[in-house]
């Protein structure tokens, strides 16, 4: 196996095929720019240890479906029903409390190059209801970003859902990679979002991640270059000082970041599969993220005491409003009817609802971001109800 | 291989490498039968032995010693297995002398694979051989456990073997210091221990231990823990008192609303035969009202006490906490 250190400590290794049919990509042509030798080898084995795989960085062609609904979708839980476009897998960041750690068969960390045939999918699947709008985000199983230096894909992408006018990429990170986005013909059409929470967090749970200064002075970058962004305070996370370390972090955003421009803000609480309590508490003896009162929900996942979701949320949603983002479409991530309803006055029907009121929300505030005024049956999927 | 007669103290028995459960000497009903039938006829089959570095080490046969010995007989017929005996082959025999209690439990079945690794069995040989021969699955995984297991304090594994505790609840234990477990241990004359209660109790004292970053002899020394541990109650009711006081620590928000729920469901006095009901997580906003009747008359009485405005304002309250 080829592989060298750069500057992040990754290695860089990639597959086969890369030489013929990933060889003029952006992500090829920036490892060149590097200087890091990059040469075809055959399949590396998978791994299933997730720091393992975190240590090299796999250049590979698209394999496989990559264009998906979110796979939280669960009937008595509402979803956003954003789709999800897998160019990523793994990530180079440690969250005590990241899902991957259970998740993934093959932990290898790494970049689909070949960005064409990603997209090629996305048209395929979406071509059929054109006046649907979709947004679409890279973020399901690594973060957006964090390797752009690197790789380039997300530029590239960025460039291909300029030209789209039904879609609209979301690009989710914990990172301050944001250079290589700020002079692309982005056209509006990709928002970038970050996952935000207080600085002690950030510290303690989001190893190697960027701090909160430096998210939000990526945001500040981003904003320059007109990009819309948006929010995403999730998961929170309970702890002594939650309420002020909150209260900092809004205060914080609040200061760079103009609500006018904020596209939406989510919000959700730490959750995750019984089984990963352990794998989390024995991987990061530091972490305090499990010590709240945690109970197994109805979609097989454990999170914070419903009564405290809620003190958290409205908190939260308080803080926002005081700061000028009552405007701003807020929604909770992966919630109950009925806490929306006691948090933000109001309960979608349905994921279908909450896509559509979204939507709408878009069409409304960002004049020319959704080509069509969106049409509530289009959104209804009973399949996913 | 040759047949001889030993005398009682040349056989290694109560150190023998072959010994998987601690030497037993005390009186059961199948021993006392045992040791009625070698009085009557004397041994009948031969124990077994192995010569190893100048002993003869017991492999099969420690019941007939210990009523041999009882009973005086010191001259025991011993069927002697040379030294040169493949160490896999040994074991091959202990399993099929001994498989009664080596594979009718998990404990036992971690005795014998920690016996053969200590006598420098290869693990391929242990997964490849010896777990199959066990009705295991031939993993790595499953050794790794057996083995954990087998590494548990002794009185551990009495409890487990007592208590016939599955080999998922021996490897729960192994996750436990062993001061903790030995914590428990002491406790066992006043609680109900079973396994699932071993178990629960052990993960929310990690988990309250962890919370409050306290060691174990801080959480001992709670006044509360020893007010439920010296209750002149029952084993069973001061196991469902410590079972209530730890998860109370744990959950405390949740523990406080449920006594609160509680209180409002009493004070609502519901007619006879009629129940609530709610999701003890809290995360189901919905109450469930059964009402149970064995006569059509019993059906009118029920819902009109319903319309009570006390149960009206009960039911309001209580889904202001769900």
């Amino acid at each position: 196996m080829d592989s060298v250190k750069t500057s992040k400590g990754l290695g860089i290794v990639s597959d086969a095929s890369f030489s013929e049919r990933v060889r003029d990509t952006a992500a090829a042509n920036t490892i060149q720019r590097w200087d890091l030798p990059v040469s075809a080898i055959d399949d590396t084995p998978k791994t299933r240890d997730l720091r393992e795989g975190k240590r090299h960085l796999h250049i590979s062609e698209n394999r496989g479906e990559a264009f998906h609904d979110c796979a939280s979708n669960h009937p008595d839980y509402l979803c956003c029903n954003i789709k999800v476009l897998a160019a990523v897998s793994n990530c180079p960041y440690e969250c005590s409390y990241c899902f991957l750690q259970n998740y993934l068969t093959d932990t290898r960390l790494s970049v689909v190059a070949d960005v064409d045939a990603l997209m090629r999918e996305v048209d395929e699947k979406t071509a059929g209801e054109p006046q649907h709008f979709y947004r679409v985000g890279t973020w399901e199983l690594g973060d957006s970003l964090a390797l752009e230096p690197l790789t380039r894909t997300a530029s590239e992408l960025v460039r291909a859902f300029a030209k789209r006018p039904n879609l609209l990429l979301e690009l989710r990170t914990k990172s301050d990679e944001v250079g290589e986005l700020l002079d692309l013909p982005h056209r509006g059409r990709t928002v970038v979002s970050w996952t935000l929470n207080p600085e002690e967090v950030v510290r303690r749970e989001e190893y190697r991640t960027a701090s909160v200064e430096a998210r939000i002075n990526a945001m500040r970058r981003v904003l320059d270059a007109g990009y819309p962004v948006a929010l995403h305070f999730d998961p929170m996370l309970y702890y002594p000082n939650w309420k002020s370390g909150y209260a900092d972090l809004i205060h914080q955003v609040f200061a760079v970041v103009p609500p006018q421009r904020v596209a939406w803000i989510s919000i959700g609480s730490l959750r995750f599969n019984p089984e990963m309590k352990r794998t989390m508490e024995d991987a990061y003896p530091g972490s305090r993220a499990t010590c709240a009162e945690m109970l197994l929900g109805d979609d097989g996942k454990v999170r914070y005491l419903k009564p405290l979701r809620i003190e958290m949320y409205r908190h939260l949603v308080a803080l926002l409003h005081r700061h000028g983002y009552a405007e701003t479409f807020m929604y909770l991530c992966m919630e109950r009817p009925d806490v929306w309803k006691r948090v933000l006055g109001f309960q979608p029907e349905s994921s279908g609802h909450h896509d559509y009121l979204l939507t709408k929300s878009l069409f409304e505030r960002f004049p020319g971001l959704v080509p069509h005024e969106p049409v509530r049956a289009l959104y209804d999927q009973p399949d996913h109800e | 291989m040759a047949d001889r007669i030993l005398t009682r103290d040349a056989i290694e028995a109560e150190y023998s490498r072959y010994r998987i459960v601690p030497f037993q000497a005390e009186t059961s009903p199948s021993l006392l039968s045992l040791e009625r039938s070698i009085a009557a006829e004397g041994i009948l089959s031969p124990l077994i032995v192995h010569e190893y570095a100048g002993t003869h080490q017991l492999v099969d046969g420690f019941k007939r010693l210990v009523c041999a010995t009882r009973l005086g007989i010191d001259a025991l017929p011993c069927r002697i297995l040379p030294e040169v005996t493949s160490m896999a082959s040994m074991l091959e025999l202990v399993l099929h002398e001994q498989r009664s209690f080596i594979a009718s439990s998990a404990v036992g079945q971690a005795r014998f694979i920690r016996m053969a690794r200590d006598l420098g069995v290869a693990r391929t040989v242990l997964i490849q051989r010896f777990l199959p021969a066990l009705n295991l699955q031939a993993h790595p995984r499953v050794l790794d456990r057996l083995l954990a297991v087998g590494s548990l304090p002794e009185e551990v594994l009495a409890l487990c073997e007592q208590k016939h505790f599955s080999l998922k609840q021996c490897v729960h234990l192994t996750k436990h210091p062993p001061e903790w477990l030995a914590q428990f241990l002491r406790w066992r004359d006043r609680l109900a221990i079973t396994a699932s209660v071993l178990e629960e109790l052990l993960d929310r004292f990690r988990e309250t231990l962890r919370i409050e970053q306290i060691p174990l002899e801080e959480l001992l020394k709670a006044p509360e823990l020893n007010v439920v541990l010296e209750a002149g109650a029952s084993p069973q009711e001061r196991t469902q008192k410590l079972r209530a006081w730890i998860r109370a620590r744990r959950f405390p928000r949740l523990t406080a609303i449920e006594s609160r729920m509680q209180q409002t469901y009493e004070a609502m006095k519901l007619p006879r035969g009629v129940t609530l009901h709610w999701d003890p997580t809290l995360e189901r906003r919905e109450l469930e009202l059964r009402i149970e009747f064995t006569e059509p008359d019993q059906l009118g009485p029920q819902l009109e006490a319903l319309s009570e405005e006390n149960i009206a304002a009960g039911i309001k309250q209580l889904f202001e906490d769900l």
